[in-house]
């Protein structure tokens, strides 16, 4: 690589080659796919909400305010991606990178919000994936988000490691911003769990 | 956009000048990612406020947080993940397919489980 063409990247570097146009094109089918995938399990969860097997209730378990700041900071984590691909779109890696950690706390600070509340369910209300059609709904849809949140740390954590002496090129800037587009996603996917789930729980 | 091949070859003052044109661009767009956060905190803090308070009717408050989730959406798709930019065409049929099959296979099998 040049050391010209590195500080004077094109207006949209992660789909300046063919690698990354075909990166950012494969990623977007494969979010055709994951919204599939959740759509398998919101329709599950849809069906069985009220299949309680005489335990306890959506309405009488969930609490609002946990789920509010739960979903404030995944919220804030989106912006916090967006400013990082700004960062990427006018080549300021360290600010990027910056943007980056920063979303990644507050992934970490969600899914630790998430293992509270799951273990605050199993010992104050004794509901476990086992205890009914619900149970087994619930844990699976929300579940599988939170694995989608513990993956995106991870894969970011990695990213950050693997590319932080290489810098901005046009190789690494599709990665980041592949990244920044799955996490959107998993926000998208949680804006549905928390009205899905929560509020139309609280509902009834 | 046309200026990604020829980087290299336009002369400084016509590059100094594309670097205006990005700087006022990146700038409006930054505006506008910030007011669709602000959308997105008071759409959700709606949600849960009609939720919270019983001023509304259950049926109705379900069908209000539905409708406010979809303009999250829209806001999350077209503005943080770009949908809005040039060069979109495919992802959009990517995704749009996607969340027709997803509505599809919800309406299905809450139907199905009935």
């Amino acid at each position: 690589m040049k050391p010209e063409s590195m500080n004077k990247l094109p207006a949209n570097p992660e789909r300046a080659t063919l690698e990354g146009k075909n990166k950012f094109l494969g990623f977007w089918f494969f979010l055709g796919g994951e919204t599939v995938l959740f759509a398998s399990l919101f329709g599950v969860y849809l069906g069985l909400r009220n299949a309680t097997n005489g335990g306890v209730t959506a309405s009488e378990m969930f609490e609002l305010p946990l789920v509010f700041i739960a979903t404030m900071l995944l919220l804030t984590s989106s912006l916090t991606s967006v400013f990082a691909t700004m960062a990427l779109k006018t080549n300021q890696f360290k600010r990027m990178i910056g943007w980056f950690v920063v979303t990644g706390l507050l992934g970490l600070a969600f899914l630790g919000l998430e293992i509270y509340e799951f273990t605050h369910y199993v010992h104050e209300y004794e509901h476990t994936i086992r205890s009914s059609a619900w149970g087994s709904a619930f844990y699976t849809l929300v579940g599988t988000h939170g694995a989608h949140v513990f993956v995106g740390i991870s894969w970011l954590t990695l990213l950050i490691i693997r590319n932080l002496k290489r810098g901005m090129d046009l190789y690494t800037a599709p990665k980041f911003y592949l990244f920044a587009l799955y996490w959107h996603f998993i926000d998208v996917v949680w804006i549905f769990i928390f009205t899905v789930v929560y509020l139309m729980g609280k509902v009834g | 956009m046309a200026h990604h091949e020829g980087t290299e070859t336009v002369s400084e003052h016509d590059q100094s000048h594309l670097d205006i044109h990005h700087k006022i661009a990146h700038e409006k767009e930054f505006k506008q990612q910030i007011v669709s956060f602000a959308m997105m905190i008071f759409l959700t803090m709606i949600a849960f406020i009609a939720v919270a308070s019983d001023a509304i009717s259950d049926a109705f408050t379900v069908v209000f947080i539905m409708i406010l989730a979809g303009i999250q959406l829209v806001f999350q798709l077209y503005m943080f993940m770009h949908l809005s930019h040039k060069g979109h065409q495919y992802p959009a049929w990517g995704i749009f397919f996607g969340v027709f099959v997803a509505g599809t296979a919800v309406i299905a099998l809450m139907g199905m489980i009935w």
